[in-house]
């Protein structure tokens, strides 16, 4: 058995693998001799970084340029020569502690730069055209007054024409692009009402300039434009940063896999280029990159991520380990039994698609609003037109005139803020507290739900052992953590955090997979496992122990449980107190659950499920008509959190469960579970009060536009009246929470 | 009436001028990075020039 020993330092912390860089300079971009490394900057924040960062990259005479994107966290190098400085580079970066991946930009980068700057020039160009026609408009709206002459009016309409319609070309291009793809795909969306508003409005004015009547709306048009491209701005701007924020956080847990070659060698390939029946060498302390079966090694692996289980499960050659698990103890060799696109993972994969089809896609609010909107708008223009033809005989063309003034003036501003105004100013909020969210409508769903389904371990619960049975007398405790500090298993870190003064003890020899043994001059003392430390019997109780046995002194049991997070209970109180249901589904054991959850007070639990159980469970419950949030934070979790109505992780938890979840929460605070549905409920109130808003203003002016009492300034006035009252309202929803009593 | 002949055709310029130089930087990519903006007022000039 002591063959099996390894003295342990405890100043060693596992490394990177020696020759990650082999995988880095497969990232760099060549133009000719310009080369090009894009990589991701974690710890990034402020001027200082960018100074140390740049400063000390453009120091190197071979580097031309260094830029770090202080948004996306992103730093562009570029240089001229050798590929493979890439490898100096990131040394560089990283010996100043900033910890960079690199990433290929081909995936992600273009598409928000180039939505972004679309975006940017519509704003652009209708500010121009909207400020510069509003001018010209009220010259004439005052020349009306004072007798202007006829001719100068048209001329100044004249030139805002000339200004308007190569603008709306320009700015309008967004929407109608939307309502085209809405109305081909057979539904609307608030895109076609903006877009056909636009469009007739242009249309009518035109007509009327040339036959000199009084209803040019030029001003309208580039206004509307204009106001909805502001709020369409700042919404990409918080879902940019949001979407940049997770990608960061799913890039920067990829990792090699170190494969041991036959002559000895060490190659990092990634997780996918990884083969079946290759050895795979994992250090102590990473995470494992591949499934496979142990073929050297004995250790403890922690699973919870993976599985949900929270205690440490030994493994030792011939046991199936899964990709995700942390090696707790000691280095461990594997045969890769699964290409990657077999391996569990991508069993959990093909279960989160297969959720969310099922799932299916949301209706948002502003979708039902446009619904509702769109039909009866269209209806009273049309009844007007009607109206006008068949009780007065005006003629078709004023009536025509008319039906489109309603349109106008039913002008969809205020409806088009409406959502996306509170949803940004949430978001930003929301944000700003490290709460991540994948989309805007993330919100309207967290606000309805009525259920809560916790994962246990991770989530609810800290997701690693802490010692509950705590000796009675200081000296043993000091000396079991002497020993403890020594090693970096889950058990024995649990006892050396009781007491964090006490340094390791120097010659420590740790048996994997047994315990740890320290020989002094009275003799050994022996900290581990019952055999290991001699004790012939077992107290039934299920509990995690570790035995502490000294030369001349009675032994002592030290006991440990997954204990829940400190706001574990502050939360569930809270949610409870708006009248969420509380249930647990975990995939740890039934009795250690159920334990777990009388402890918290929850009545519904589920243990021992499996990630396609938790599926069923929540489609059964979806069938009943619940709407559950799921929260986890493990990749046996993401199945289940892509199925639910509306799902959060955390930032600790599996890329998996991440990219599964609409909400990602910052790590180790479950407390702000709160904190995001107190926000989502308020921010759809204040989105149904801005609805309502808008609606007021249209019922009281669109009768007068049936009856044709409407003037161009009059729809200016109450566009931009609509607009401003529903941005206002909007930015409540970013007031700190009033604290519930 | 003769002077807005002259002055509207100004205006509309000059507004243009200003159309333009806010989508140049729009193509350069100066609103691509605008946190990092914001913190880079607080570096040294001659970092800056260092690092053009």
């Amino acid at each position: 058995m002591n063959a099996a020993g390894a003295l342990l330092d405890p100043q060693v912390l596992p490394q990177r693998p020696p020759d990650l860089q082999r995988s880095i300079s497969a990232f760099v971009e060549e133009d000719g001799d310009q080369k090009r490394l894009h990589l991701l900057v974690e710890g990034a924040y402020c001027a200082a970084c960018i100074q140390t960062i740049e400063g000390r990259l453009t120091a190197d005479p071979i580097i031309t340029e260094a830029r770090l994107n202080l948004t996306l966290r992103r730093l562009t190098v570029t240089w001229k020569g050798d590929r493979h400085h890439a490898n100096n580079i990131v040394e560089s970066v990283e010996a100043i502690g900033y910890h960079v991946t690199p990433f290929d930009p081909e995936h992600l980068t273009q598409v928000d730069l180039q939505s972004g700057r679309e975006l940017l020039r519509a704003l652009s160009v209708a500010a121009f055209a909207s400020s510069n026609i509003m001018m010209l408009s009220l010259a004439v709206w005052t020349g009306q007054m004072q007798d202007m002459a006829p001719a100068t009016q048209s001329l100044l309409q004249w030139i805002s024409a000339l200004v308007t319609l190569p603008a709306i070309a320009v700015a309008g291009r967004p929407f109608f692009r939307s309502a085209l793809r809405a109305i081909l795909g057979g539904h609307t969306n608030i895109d076609v009402p903006v877009a056909i508003g636009v469009l007739s409005i242009t249309v009518m004015s035109l007509v009327e300039l040339v036959r000199h009547g009084h209803d040019v709306y030029f001003d309208s048009a580039p206004t509307l434009l204009f106001v909805l491209l502001i709020g369409r701005y700042l919404d990409f701007r918080v879902r940019a940063r949001s979407r940049a924020a997770i990608e960061r956080l799913l890039m920067l847990k990829a990792h090699g896999a170190a494969v041991c070659r036959d002559d000895g060698h060490i190659d990092v390939l990634p997780a996918a280029a990884v083969e079946a029946g290759m050895i795979v060498l994992v250090k102590a302390g990473e995470r494992v990159p591949i499934d496979g079966i142990i073929t050297e090694g004995c250790s403890e692996l922690d699973v919870s991520i993976v599985t949900g289980e929270s205690l440490p499960v030994s493994v030792a050659p011939g046991a199936p380990v899964l990709a995700g698990s942390i090696n707790g103890a000691a280095a461990l060799r594997l045969q890769a039994t699964n290409t990657i696109d077999r391996s569990y993972l991508a069993e959990i994969v093909r279960l989160v698609e297969m959720a969310e089809t099922s799932r299916g896609p949301a209706v948002t609010i502003a979708d039902r609003a446009a619904r509702i909107w769109t039909p009866i708008v269209h209806g009273v223009a049309l009844l007007t037109f009607t109206g006008w033809c068949l009780f007065t005989n005006t003629g078709a063309v004023t009536a025509l005139l008319h039906a489109v003034t309603v349109l106008i003036i039913a002008c969809p501003c205020a409806i088009g803020l409406a959502v996306p105004a509170v949803q940004i100013v949430a978001t930003g909020m929301l944000l700003k507290q490290g709460i991540l969210l994948r989309s805007g409508d993330a919100l309207e769903r967290l606000a309805s739900v009525d259920h809560v389904a916790f994962d246990k371990t991770g989530t609810l619960s800290e997701g690693r052992p802490v010692l509950v049975s705590l000796p009675e007398d200081c000296e043993t405790l000091r000396t079991a953590a002497s020993l403890a500090a020594a090693s970096r298993h889950p058990l024995a870190q649990a006892i050396a955090q009781n007491a964090p003064d006490v340094p390791p003890a120097i010659g420590v020899i740790e048996f994997p997979g047994q315990g740890l043994s320290l020989l002094t001059a009275l003799g050994e003392i022996r900290l581990g496992r019952a055999s290991f430390c001699g004790v012939g019997y077992e107290i039934e109780d299920e509990a995690t122990e570790v035995w502490l046995t000294r030369p001349g002194q009675p032994r002592v049991r030290f006991t440990f449980e997954d204990l829940p997070r400190k706001d574990a209970r502050h939360a569930i109180e809270e949610l409870r107190a708006r009248s969420l249901k509380i249930a647990i589904l975990s995939g740890d054991r039934k009795p250690t659950v159920a334990r777990f959850a009388e402890n918290l007070n929850i009545d519904e639990v589920h243990g021992g499920l499996t990630p396609a159980e938790k599926i069923e469970l929540i489609e059964h419950w979806r069938s009943e008509g619940r709407r559950v949030l799921m929260m986890g934070d493990g990749l046996n979790d993401a199945p289940a959190l892509a199925a639910a109505f509306v799902s959060a992780s955390f930032t600790h938890g599996a890329p998996a469960s991440q990219s599964a979840a609409d909400i990602i929460l910052p790590s180790d605070r479950l407390e702000t579970i709160g904190v995001v549905h107190a926000s989502a409920v308020r921010a759809i109130r204040i989105i149904r009060q801005n609805l309502v808003l808008a609606a007021l203003y249209n019922i009281a002016l669109v009768p007068l536009a049936i009856i044709g009492l409407v003037t161009p300034l009059g729809a200016a006035i109450a566009m931009s009246a609509s607009s401003l009252t529903v941005t206002l309202n909007a930015l409540r929803s970013g007031l700190p929470l009033k604290e519930r009593r | 009436m003769g002077a807005l002949l002259f002055l509207i055709p100004i205006a509309l310029l000059l507004g243009g001028f200003g159309l333009l130089a806010f989508l140049w930087t729009v193509k350069s990519g100066q609103y691509d990075d605008l946190d990092g903006a914001a913190e880079r007022i607080l570096l040294d000039d001659e970092y800056s020039e260092r690092n053009r």
